[in-house]
């Protein structure tokens, strides 16, 4: 029996439509919208206004080079914590099932509490300052400071057992013999890190820091709380336009920016991975 | 001078005891299967003989170093695993060259190496192949010569065989005796197949519940096994327990049999189905209670005195009588009791 068109379609109507009423009507209007011909807020017919708006003013400007400033800084800091974490965690150890359980509380904890946390701990009087103080220790500004610092560590907090986890996940799912037919061949503990598991576990973490990445650039709560005053990330920008200046074809446009960050992220990663992939023979993605 | 030498080597998983005083003494060149089923320890010896597994009590010595505490890297042992374990990153040559890179040789003396050592195992064309690219009979050749290349003191094969199909498992089998003569490297090899253990071991030694229960030429423990067990894994064989008269054995079914072993009361016989002899007989004790057709051989089933032998005669005239046939038994003149059994 051969397969119709018509079957065809019927067959890929319950995905394909799903993605095309979910995902990709709702980036349609957006993009309309931010082209003048939305259906929320005013119609004018077709502009580039909105676009022209967002990329003539040096305050918005700031806003794209701020909201990839704090995608990529915690994507990096939390790449540095949780690669070494998931390599220890494949070993055993006492109290290793309590540390497992103990390290994932971080995803369940929301972004806005999670800044609240840091604002408790780290900011002028807080906790940190309280404790540090008698030893004659003092921290520095963490919380509205010109590097973000505060922000860094909110988001690197929160996606650091996310990453570990999928990291970990792939360390895991590559075979024991593996590492014992290097040994056995020469290499020791760090060769075959280096040399075996790192490559072997790279479809992982280019997943797992792309994950990361599109998720800090759409953070809102914790740029907006520990952020500093000027400049602000392009989605707390986006909620005033939207809500405060009822501008809708601004904010949509900035959406649009932003949607269009992460695409060029996800290209640059699919471009990045084949080629690893070519060079090192992992599986495609 | 013996080659590798292990004394008392112990390991606990928890309360499992997985290997249990062990020890053995292999020659230089000399290629050994450790034969067993299953959960028997044989690769728990394997593995702490390469490092990959610390053994509780016990000495490995190899050409006189002890290397039981020494790190896997540093025993110069080569290890070839069921699952091939090649690293699926690395191109075949890339493969090979792995340990050669190890040991810090220069990429001329690499090049050279791999060329040979890929020539040996007929995979020369295959060099910038993909581990995945290659079918599991390739692969299994490119992991034996990723082990063989770094010229190790000691070759461990554990169930290097067991994932391939029966016709390329025969070929890889012989494929594999010959190098390992033609190079002469000292060979522990580690499989549940019986068949596979005799083939292509000069000795073999025959583990059961973590403990060696016999060693032995693959000759001697098929014709003249020890124990049960041996007898049992080792092929077939039917058990017959004798009573001793008059310094004669005699069977349940009160058949006389040949000079008993002085001293006995009592015996158990190990007789192979192939030397087991059947004639149809109308005052035969015996019945035929099944007849299979094996190709080559004919096997014949026998009730006989609450017991269920075998029989199988082999050649084109093979006789083949019919179910419910009676039957007398004939055994060969040098009949084999398992001399480390207690009497039934």
């Amino acid at each position: 029996m051969t397969i119709t068109r018509t079957t065809l379609w019927l067959l890929l109507l319950p995905g394909v439509g799903y993605l095309v009423v979910f995902f990709g009507l709702p980036l349609v209007l957006a993009l309309l919208t931010s082209l003048g011909m939305g259906t929320i807020g005013t119609n004018e017919g077709f502009t580039l206004r909105h676009y022209a708006d967002l990329f003539s003013d040096s305050v918005y400007r700031d806003g794209i080079r701020y909201s990839v400033y704090i995608s990529v800084a915690p994507t990096l800091a939390s790449l540095a914590v949780a690669l070494p974490l998931a390599v220890v965690l494949q070993a055993t150890f006492p109290g290793k099932k309590l540390f497992l359980t103990l390290y994932k509380v971080p995803l369940v904890v929301p972004g806005i509490v999670a800044a609240f946390i840091v604002m408790i701990l780290f900011d002028r009087g807080g906790e940190m300052s309280r404790i540090l103080k008698p030893v004659g220790l003092s921290l520095p500004k963490l919380v509205r400071d010109e590097w973000s610092l505060g922000v860094i560590i909110a988001l690197a907090w929160k996606s650091i057992p996310f990453m570990t986890l999928i990291i970990g996940g792939a360390l895991a799912s590559i075979p024991a013999d593996l590492a014992a037919a290097a040994r056995s061949l020469g290499a020791n503990r760090q060769v075959v890190f280096w040399q075996i598991e790192l490559p072997m576990a790279l479809p992982g973490i280019t997943a797992a820091v792309l994950l990361v990445f599109v998720g800090s650039t759409g953070a809102f709560a914790v740029p907006s709380l520990l952020g500093p005053i000027y400049p602000k990330p392009l989605s707390v920008w986006m909620y005033e336009a939207a809500y405060q200046q009822n501008d809708w074809g601004l904010a949509t446009a900035m959406g649009i920016v932003m949607s269009a960050i992460a695409c060029a992220v996800l290209l640059i990663y699919y471009r990045l991975t084949h080629g690893l992939n070519r060079a090192i023979g992992g599986e495609t993605r | 001078m013996a080659d590798v030498q292990i004394i008392g080597l112990r390991k606990t998983f928890g309360p499992t005891v997985a290997v249990d005083d062990f020890s053995l003494t292999v020659a230089e060149g000399e290629f050994v299967a450790l034969l067993g089923p299953s959960g028997c320890g044989k690769t728990t010896v394997m593995r702490m003989i390469a490092g990959i597994t610390d053994p509780d009590q016990g000495q490995i010595t190899l050409s006189g170093q002890r290397i039981d505490a020494l790190m896997p890297e540093r025993r110069h042992v080569g290890l070839v695993f069921q699952s091939y374990a090649l690293f699926p990153h690395m191109s075949v040559a890339r493969n090979v060259a792995f340990g050669l890179k190890m040991r810090r040789q220069t990429a001329g003396q690499i090049a050279v190496k791999v060329a040979e050592t890929l020539a040996l195992v007929d995979m020369s064309s295959y060099a910038e192949r993909l581990p995945r690219e290659l079918s599991g009979g390739q692969q299994q050749r490119v992991a034996l010569a990723r082990a063989i290349a770094i010229e190790p003191r000691l070759l461990l094969l554990d169930e290097p065989l067991s994932n391939l199909d029966a016709k390329l498992r025969e070929q890889l089998r012989d494929d594999l005796k010959a190098l390992q003569r033609r190079l002469g490297i000292t060979t522990i090899h580690v499989t549940h197949d019986q068949s596979e253990a005799m083939a292509l071991a000069d000795r073999v030694v025959v583990m059961n519940a973590g403990a060696i229960v016999e060693v032995g030429t693959p000759r001697d423990l098929y014709q003249t096994p020890k124990t049960r067990f041996t007898a049992q894994f080792l092929g077939h064989t039917n058990i017959i327990p004798a009573r001793v008269q008059f310094g004669h054995m005699i069977t349940p079914w009160g058949q006389l049999l040949g000079a008993a072993p002085l001293g006995a009361g009592a015996v158990q016989l190990s007789v192979r189905p192939e030397d087991l002899g059947l004639a149809a007989c109308d005052q035969g004790a015996g019945h035929v209670t099944e007849v299979t057709f094996l190709g080559a051989e004919v096997e014949h089933r026998i009730a006989i005195a609450g017991l269920m032998l075998r029989s199988r005669s082999s050649g084109r005239d093979a006789a083949v009588h019919p179910v419910g046939t009676k039957v007398v038994l004939s055994f060969p003149a040098d009949l084999h009791h398992l001399s480390q059994e207690p009497a039934l």
